[in-house]
């Protein structure tokens, strides 16, 4: 990447997400079928799942090379706590922590963090520059020991480039894409027009829908309307009758009806409008207009940096920001040991736990009626490291300097959930 | 004057026809009162429909005779001249009033005119005194729905003479009323004929109100016959 002309400095990282199942199934105690030994017998969960309770706790891996801090995720946090990564933690079992993630899972500088079964000593904490958001990762460790845990030596999911000057952007841009044909390469400016642009399609998509809406209202007015008349017709045809044979042409009955209903109509209208202005109004005294300006977008893309990051992820799970932790208590307010269970990974909120909660007691039954032992309380870890897929490249920072971000396309797969 | 020879009309229903008239040749002057009787679907209603220039017959002829009209066949007119006739010559006062709802007693009158032309004031005015005649002076802004029966069939009298026909039908006028309320009307109707020299025809079931007519005719099966 440094061959690259202009290109003054390139971080390449590797991120994972580590998925941790913990807790116990129960065994279903069918027909007085006693627990086996040492296991004490499960108690009634609120879901009807004698005993069950485990936890979910997933969190992101994002593995750096210690000796390019100066570009990439770490470069626009502050530490916190503790020492940030050096180029002498290439190949130890050191870790940085995001600090509101160490703070949620009660984790601290000089303790330890286990990834992929691993344990990493905590050396420093940091924490995202802007107060609301985090930082691109939980936990970063170096990358050399990220590829050997996930077993992909050599891979990298990110590249960050630093242009040595922001007036030769487009031309580094256009060199990566000649080097690295698969990768996309985005700049700050695409990652910020992008979202200024989901601003924009917001706001042209108000104002369609505020088209279509009033188009399906003057359809509805006008099919009421001649509802309204037809039926009137019909109520006055012995009206019309009567008229006729008191000497009414034809034409001076359709001129009376179609008088009338002008003067309806006029009155309407005039109502209508009165009515439509004072509503316009109240809307502009009370709504916000929506605005996709070019300062909005600078902001937005500031704003968006840290859960743009993480919701995109995985683009098909939507806006929705994932909940990393699922926590339960058994019945007894306990904290129940976590029972690590890596094919669990893929619960995200706390709505799918609960769909998933619901069908493991009867799996757990099952395998209990087939003499299988069923999974013990605290059994042997087990852990999973999974590839995220679509790497998101870290999302701009309008003041720092200029940076390329190379996720490397072949890397890019399918959501695995 | 109506001078109706042969007059037979035929209404289609699918396959069927019904003849409501059958080969019907009457004579009617001018100011005479009339009342034609007979059971129901004898034929008096489409009768009074040739009468008055509602309907032209399947065959024959029905001459009208009048002073400023003159003599005008009206089964070979159209539409419109049949309703310039009914415009100008001819009342009708309905069994069931047929008065309009939402327009108040003036106003109902004042549809008669409407064909007529002439200032809105004129037509006030007119209209007024028709009212006034039928013993409603008093009673102009109201609306039907604010009117007795007997009053809301003067308020159609009143609309039928406005226009100072030469003719004046009545399909039952008094049909929906009690007894006393058709002597009323009757009475009313009768001193109005015997005022303005109208031809007065009277569509009857009722042979009381049919005595105070000076010719009787029944009409049964569509067949015509004089009763004495
Ligand atoms: N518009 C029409 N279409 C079809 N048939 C009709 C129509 N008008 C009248 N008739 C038929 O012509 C016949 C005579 O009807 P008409 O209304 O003249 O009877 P009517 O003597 O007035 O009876 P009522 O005393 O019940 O009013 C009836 O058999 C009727 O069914
Ligand atoms: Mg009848």
């Amino acid at each position: 990447m440094r061959s690259v002309p202009n290109v003054s400095a390139a971080a390449a990282t590797l991120l994972l997400s580590n998925s941790t199942f913990s807790g116990a199934l129960p065994t279903r105690t069918q027909g007085g079928t006693r627990p086996s030994a040492g296991q004490t017998p499960p108690t009634g969960g609120p879901d009807g799942a004698g005993g069950s309770s485990f936890s979910v706790d997933s969190f992101t891996v994002l593995g750096l090379n210690p000796a390019d801090a100066a570009v990439g995720p770490l470069s626009a946090v502050t530490l916190t706590a503790g020492r940030s990564l050096a180029s002498t933690d290439a190949g130890a079992h050191v870790a940085v922590l995001d600090a509101s993630y160490a703070t949620t899972a009660s984790l601290a500088v000089g303790g330890t963090v286990a990834i992929a079964g691993t344990d990493f000593s905590i050396v420093g904490l940091v924490s995202a520059a802007t107060a609301d958001s985090a930082t691109a990762a939980n936990v970063y460790i170096p990358l050399d020991v990220a590829q050997t845990l996930a077993a992909l030596p050599g891979q990298v999911s990110n590249i960050y480039v630093q242009a040595a000057s922001s007036t030769n952007i487009t031309q580094v841009q256009a060199d990566i894409r000649t080097a690295l044909p698969a990768a996309t390469v985005k700049t700050q400016a695409d990652l910020a027009s992008s979202v200024s642009g989901s601003l924009a399609s917001a706001s042209s998509l108000v104002s369609n829908l505020g088209l279509w809406l009033s188009l399906i209202v003057l359809a509805a007015a006008f099919l009421i309307a001649i509802l309204f008349t037809i039926s009137g017709v019909t109520r006055r045809t012995r009206e019309f009758g009567t008229l006729k044979a008191i000497g009414w042409s034809n034409g001076r009955i359709v001129r009376q009806v179609g008088g009338e209903s002008l003067v309806q109509g006029l009155i309407g209208g005039v109502v209508g409008i009165v009515v439509g202005l004072a509503g316009i109004l109240v809307i502009n005294i009370i709504a916000p207009t929506l605005t996709a300006g070019a300062s909005t977008a600078v902001q937005a893309a500031g704003r968006g940096s840290a859960g743009g990051r993480r919701r995109g992820r995985c683009r098909r799970r939507g806006l929705r920001p994932r909940r990393r932790r699922i926590r339960r208590r058994n019945p007894g307010g306990r904290r129940v040991e976590h029972r690590p269970d890596g094919a669990r990974h893929g619960i995200r909120d706390p709505r799918r736990g609960r769909a998933r909660r619901s069908r493991r007691p009867a799996r757990g039954s099952d395998r209990g009626l087939a003499g299988l032992p069923a999974p013990a309380r605290g059994g042997p870890a087990q852990h999973r490291m999974t590839r995220p897929a679509a790497p998101r490249p870290a999302s701009p920072r309008p003041a720092s300097p200029p940076i390329f971000t190379v996720p490397a396309s072949r890397r890019t797969r399918p959501c695995t959930s | 004057m109506y001078q109706l020879t042969n007059v037979t009309k035929k209404y289609d229903q699918g396959k069927r026809s019904v003849t409501a008239l059958q080969d019907v040749t009457v004579s009617i002057p001018d100011g005479q009162m009339v009342a034609i009787q007979g059971p129901t679907g004898g034929g008096k209603s489409t009768l009074l429909q040739m009468l008055g220039a509602l309907d032209r017959p399947s065959s024959g002829s029905v001459v009208f005779e009048t002073e400023h009209l003159g003599s005008s066949d009206l089964s070979s007119l159209g539409d419109s001249q049949l309703g310039r006739i009914r415009a100008t010559e001819i009342g009708f006062v309905f069994q069931g009033f047929n008065l309009i709802p939402t327009l108040t007693a003036q106003e109902n009158v004042e549809t008669a005119l409407a064909p007529l032309g002439g200032t809105s004031a004129a037509r006030r005015e007119r209209s007024a005194a028709a009212l006034e005649a039928v013993g409603l002076g008093d009673r102009l802004g109201h609306l039907p729905a604010e009117l007795s029966g007997g009053q809301q069939q003067r308020v159609a009298i009143a609309r039928a003479l406005v226009k100072d026909p030469t003719v004046l039908l009545a399909d039952e006028p008094t049909g929906n009323l009690d007894e006393e309320t058709r002597d009323e009307i009757m009475d009313l109707l009768e001193g109005l004929w015997r005022a303005q020299g109208l031809t007065l025809i009277v569509v009857t079931h009722d042979s009381a109100v049919a005595r105070r007519a000076q010719r009787r005719l029944h009409i049964k099966g569509g067949r015509l016959t004089e009763l004495a």
